[in-house]
C-alpha cells in the first residue's frame, strides 16, 4: 500500500494572517504547526497541486465546471476535511487555465447525485468498501477523481493522488483513468508515480 | 507485401505503455507549475526533474535569467559551478568547462531547442550571433562532461541546451529596451499569436550596438578592433495536426560583427551571418512516440586579421535529418532508438596565391540507442550508445604543390560514444549519481582541410617571396574524452536549499590543435613555401576536480547561490603546440550570489573570485607571437536592482565589474565596467 506521509498543514488557517509581511506571517504560523490540526487533513498546497494538473488533461476543462467534494458522512473527520476543502476552494483558490470552478459536497453514499461533474475531489477518511463504490461510479463518467488520500489511488477510485510533503509527488492510476475515460498528456504520466 | 500478424501487434502493445513524450509535445510551463521546479526532456527524451537526470545537469530558469541582470547568454552560464566564461572582448565569450578553456572553444554542443548552433568550420560557438531573445528563454540546461550518446555529436566538454517558450503552450509577449555604458543600445521583442487552440506562432527579433572596450592592446590588434553589433529575427510555429500529432516549422536569421579571440590567442574582427530553417514532427502511436527533425544551417564568417590573410571567409552548410522512436515496455523500461544523417559542406572564400578551390564535405550516419530502467522507485539506470560513421571527401581542386593530395582527404571514420548513469534516491532528500561518459570530438573542417596560400609578411626568418601554406590534416584523428563522476544532492529543507556535490576524473586523448609549424619547402620552379599552423593530434590530457554548491530561496523573498569549484589539468603535450590546457581556466572559482524581493523591488548581487590563469596569447597575430600569459586571480561584483511598476512594466539597473573601472580577467584585453538601464514590458 502507498503510505501517506505524515505532515501538518500551516495553510488552512492562513487567511487570518495574510495582512502581515511574509517573514512575520511565517513566524506567526509557526506555533500553529504544533496545534491539533489533523495530520490527515487535505491542505491548500495539495488542493493547488490537484488544480495544477488540470492543464495537463488531454481534453482540457474550459469555462465553468463543478467540483464534487466526496466524503464519508459517517466519519466526522472526513466531513470536516470535505468542508475544509470546500472552504479553501470557495475562498478564491486560483484555478489554472481560467477555469471557473464551483463546488458541491457529495456524500459517498449518494453518488447518484453526481450529474456530470468534471472533477471529484475525494476527502480523506473513506474506507475500502466506499472506494469500491466510487470505483464503480467512475465508469465512463469522464470525471477526474483526485485525492490527497493515496489509498484512493491505490484502490483505483482516484485517478491521481497528490502529496506535497516532503516533496511534490503525483500518483497516477492508469486503470482508473481508462475506466473514467480520462487521459493525460504523456509527459504528465511519465513524471507521475504510476500505481 | 507481408503484414505484421495482428496478434503480435496486440501482444506488443499489451507490453508497451506506449506513453512517451517528445520535447515539442511537453507543456513545460504546466509541469513546472505542478512540480515547483524546472522539467527537462533533453537527456533521455522523457520528462524528468533536475535531480532525476542521469547526468550532471544544472537548469538555469527564466527567473534566474531575470535576476542575473545580464543580457549576454554566455554570461548567464558563469553561475554554474565548474563553468568559466572568458570575456575576451565586449561581445566575445568562450565557455570553458572543468579546466579546459580556449578561444574559439570547440568542445561544446550548443543547441537552441535541439538545433545545433555551433559552427562546423571550427566547432565553435559565436555567442554574439545566437538568434534568440534572452527574454524568450524558458530555461538553459547546462550539462557537464561528455554526453554525446544522450545529446548528439560534439557533446565533449558539455552541452548547453537553450529552451525557448513554446508557441503552442506559452503566451510570451515581451518588449525590452536598454541603454548603457560603452554607448550600448539594445532592443528586443517577442510576440506570440495563437490560431485557435491548435496552432501557435511566435516571432522574435532584436538588435544591439555598442563600442568595443577601450582597454590597452597592441598596435596590431588595435587595427582589428570592431565595434560589436548584432541583429536577428526568429520565427517559430507549432501546430496540432490531430490528437497526438504535432508539427512545427521555424526559421532564424542573424548577423553580427564583433572583436573576436582566435584559437591561436590572436584577435580578429569577425563578421558572422547565419540562416537556418527547421522542421519537426512528432506522433504518438501505439508503437511509441516518433519524432522527425530536419534542419539546414548556413553560416558565413568573414575574418579581418587572421594570420594576416588579405581575405578569408568560411562558409558551412549543414543538413541534418534525425529520426527517433521512444517507447516504454511495462512501467519500468523506456527505450529510445535514433538515427541521424548529416551532410556537411565547407568551403571558403580566401585569397589564394596559387589557384585552388578546396571544398570539403562529409556524410555522417549515426545510430543510437538509449535504455532507461527504473529498477526500483529509488533506483534507475540509464545506458546509451551512439555509433557514428563519417565519410570525408575533398570535392574541389587543390594546387599542384599541396602537401596533401585530393584523394588523401577521402577518409572513413567510425567511432562510438557512450553514457551510463546510475541514480539512487534512498530518501526524498538524497540523490546519489554515478555516471560515466565517453564522447568523440570529430575534427573540424578547418583542422581537416583548410587550404590556402598567401604571401608572407617580411620576416628575417624567411627568404623573400616565401608563400605561406596554411593547410588542414586529413589524417588527424578524433579526440576522445572519458569522464567518471560521482555526485550527491541533498535537500536541506530547514534552510530551503539544495546542496550539490560532485567529483570527477576526466581523460582527453588525441587532443587536436594547431602546431607552430614553420617548415620551409622549396618546390620545383624555386617556389618557397612555409607551413602555417598545421593541425595535428598534439597529445593527451587529464583532469580531476569537483564542485560544491548551495542554492535555495525562502518564502520570505531571499534567494542565494553559493559555489566553489576546483579543476586541475595535467597536459602531456608540448607547450609549443598551439594548445595549452593546464591553467587555461582558473583552478579555483568561488561565487556568492544573493537576492531579495520585497513588494515591487528586486535586489540581486553576485560576487566572484576567480583564480589565476595561464592562457595562450598572441598579441602580434603571427606565429612568432604565441606564448603563455599569466593573469592573476581577481574578484568581480555584479548586481541588479529592479522595480516592477505594474503587472506589465519593469525598470531595472544592472552592472558588472562594478568595483573597478577595468578588470584583467584573462590574457585578452581587460574588461570594462558595464552598467545598463532597461525597461521591459510584458503583456
Amino acid at each position: 500500500m502507498v503510505q501517506k506521509p505524515f505532515r501538518q498543514s500551516p495553510f488552512s488557517v492562513s487567511d487570518c494572517v495574510t495582512m502581515f509581511p511574509p517573514l512575520l506571517r511565517h513566524l506567526l504560523l509557526l506555533p500553529l504547526l504544533l496545534l491539533s490540526i489533523p495530520a490527515w487533513a487535505t491542505d491548500q498546497v495539495e488542493i493547488g497541486l490537484a488544480l495544477k494538473s488540470l492543464p495537463l488533461l488531454t481534453q482540457k476543462i474550459t469555462g465553468s465546471a463543478t467540483m464534487a467534494i466526496i466524503y464519508d458522512p459517517a466519519n466526522p473527520a472526513s466531513e470536516t476535511d470535505a468542508r475544509s476543502i470546500k472552504a479553501i476552494m470557495d475562498g478564491g483558490q486560483p484555478v489554472p487555465g481560467g477555469v471557473t470552478l464551483t463546488t458541491k459536497l457529495v456524500r459517498v453514499d449518494s453518488l447518484k447525485e453526481l450529474a456530470g461533474e468534471k472533477i471529484g475531489f475525494v476527502a480523506n477518511g473513506l474506507n475500502a468498501a466506499q472506494f469500491t463504490v466510487l470505483n464503480d461510479a467512475l465508469k465512463n463518467s469522464g470525471m477526474l477523481t483526485v485525492s490527497a488520500d493515496l489509498n484512493c489511488v491505490q484502490s483505483a477510485a482516484c485517478i491521481i493522488g497528490v502529496a506535497a510533503h516532503p516533496s511534490v509527488t503525483i500518483y497516477y492510476n492508469h486503470a482508473a483513468a481508462e475506466k473514467s475515460g480520462i487521459s493525460f498528456a504523456p509527459a504528465f504520466i511519465m513524471l507521475a508515480k504510476q500505481v | 507485401m507481408t503484414r505484421l500478424p495482428s496478434f503480435l501487434l496486440v501482444s506488443f502493445c499489451n507490453l508497451t505503455l506506449c506513453a512517451t513524450a517528445q520535447a515539442q509535445m511537453v507543456d513545460y510551463g504546466s509541469l513546472q507549475d505542478l512540480y515547483g521546479g524546472p522539467v527537462t526532456t533533453s537527456a533521455t527524451g522523457t520528462p524528468m526533474l533536475e535531480k532525476d537526470v542521469p547526468a550532471n545537469m544544472t537548469i538555469i530558469t527564466a527567473d534566474d535569467i531575470k535576476h542575473s541582470g545580464t543580457r549576454d547568454i554566455a554570461k548567464l552560464l558563469e553561475t554554474v559551478p565548474g563553468i568559466y566564461v572568458m570575456h575576451s572582448a565586449a561581445a566575445d565569450f568562450n565557455v570553458g568547462v572543468r579546466g579546459y578553456e580556449q578561444a574559439d572553444q570547440p568542445r561544446l554542443l550548443v543547441l537552441i531547442n535541439g538545433r545545433q548552433v555551433y559552427l562546423d568550420d571550427y566547432s565553435r560557438t559565436v555567442w554574439a550571433n545566437l538568434p534568440v531573445n534572452i527574454d524568450d528563454i524558458r530555461q538553459i540546461e547546462v550539462v557537464k562532461g561528455p554526453n554525446a550518446a544522450l545529446f548528439g555529436v560534439n557533446a565533449v566538454a558539455g552541452v548547453i541546451n537553450i529552451v525557448t517558450y513554446n508557441p503552442l503552450y506559452d503566451n510570451n509577449n515581451v518588449v525590452s529596451f536598454m541603454g548603457g555604458t560603452q554607448n550600448l543600445t539594445r532592443g528586443s521583442a517577442t510576440l506570440t499569436h495563437k490560431l485557435g487552440d491548435k496552432v501557435g506562432l511566435k516571432l522574435s527579433g532584436g538588435g544591439m550596438r555598442m563600442d568595443e572596450f577601450d582597454t590597452e592592446r597592441g598596435a596590431v590588434e588595435a587595427q582589428r578592433v570592431t565595434d560589436p553589433h548584432r541583429y536577428y529575427v526568429s520565427f517559430d510555429s507549432l501546430g496540432e495536426i490531430k490528437p497526438g500529432m504535432q508539427a512545427g516549422l521555424g526559421m532564424d536569421y542573424a548577423r553580427s560583427n564583433n572583436t573576436y579571440a582566435l584559437t591561436n590567442g590572436a584577435m580578429s574582427a569577425l563578421k558572422t551571418e547565419s540562416l537556418s530553417v527547421k522542421g519537426n514532427w512528432a506522433w504518438q502511436t501505439e508503437l511509441g512516440t516518433w519524432k522527425a527533425t530536419t534542419y539546414w544551417n548556413r553560416y558565413r564568417t568573414d575574418y579581418k586579421g587572421l594570420f594576416d590573410l588579405p581575405k578569408l571567409a568560411f562558409l558551412t552548410n549543414l543538413v541534418a535529418v534525425q529520426l527517433e522512436d521512444q517507447f516504454q515496455i511495462g512501467k519500468s523500461h523506456t527505450f529510445r532508438l535514433s538515427t541521424e544523417y548529416r551532410r556537411n559542406m565547407f568551403n571558403f572564400d580566401a585569397f589564394q596565391t596559387f589557384a585552388q578551390t578546396p571544398e570539403l564535405a562529409y556524410n555522417m550516419w549515426s545510430a543510437g540507442g538509449m535504455w532507461h530502467w527504473q529498477m526500483r522507485d529509488d533506483l534507475s539506470l540509464t545506458s546509451a550508445v551512439r555509433l557514428d560513421r563519417l565519410s570525408l571527401k575533398e570535392t574541389g581542386d587543390l594546387w599542384d604543390g599541396a602537401i596533401y593530395q585530393k584523394d588523401e582527404y577521402s577518409r572513413q571514420l567510425t567511432d562510438y560514444s557512450a553514457n551510463i548513469g546510475l541514480v539512487y534516491q534512498p530518501t526524498h532528500d538524497d540523490t546519489f549519481r554515478i555516471t560515466f561518459g565517453r564522447g568523440i570530438q570529430e575534427p573540424s573542417f578547418v583542422e581537416w582541410g583548410i587550404n590556402t596560400t598567401y604571401p608572407s609578411a617580411a620576416s628575417p626568418l624567411l627568404p623573400p617571396g616565401t608563400i605561406y601554406d596554411l593547410y588542414g590534416n586529413p589524417y588527424i584523428q578524433p579526440s576522445v574524452t572519458q569522464n567518471y563522476e560521482v555526485g550527491y544532492d541533498r535537500v536541506l529543507a530547514p534552510i530551503a536549499s539544495v546542496l550539490r556535490v560532485s567529483v570527477f576524473y576526466q581523460t582527453n586523448d588525441k587532443i587536436k590543435g594547431a602546431t607552430t609549424g614553420g617548415a620551409v619547402r622549396v618546390l620545383p620552379g624555386g617556389i618557397i613555401t612555409a607551413t602555417q599552423a598545421p593541425f595535428a593530434n598534439v597529445g593527451d590530457s587529464q583532469a580531476w576536480g569537483g564542485e560544491l554548491q548551495l542554492k535555495g530561496k525562502s518564502a520570505s523573498g531571499f534567494r542565494w547561490n553559493a559555489s566553489y569549484s576546483f579543476a586541475r589539468v595535467v597536459d602531456q603535450q608540448s607547450v609549443s603546440d598551439v594548445v595549452h590546457n593546464d591553467g587555461s581556466m582558473p583552478r579555483h572559482m568561488v561565487r556568492l550570489g544573493g537576492g531579495y524581493s520585497y513588494q515591487k523591488w528586486d535586489f540581486d548581487t553576485l560576487f566572484s573570485y576567480l583564480g589565476e590563469t595561464n592562457m595562450l596569447r598572441n598579441e602580434t597575430g603571427d606565429q612568432t607571437g604565441i606564448g603563455v600569459r599569466h593573469t592573476s586571480g581577481y574578484v568581480t561584483l555584479s548586481g541588479r536592482i529592479a522595480y516592477k511598476l505594474n503587472d506589465n512594466f519593469t525598470f531595472a539597473v544592472s552592472g558588472s565589474n562594478i568595483t573597478s573601472l577595468t578588470t584583467q580577467e584573462s590574457a585578452f584585453p581587460a574588461v570594462e565596467r558595464q552598467a545598463l538601464v532597461s525597461v521591459t514590458a510584458r503583456f
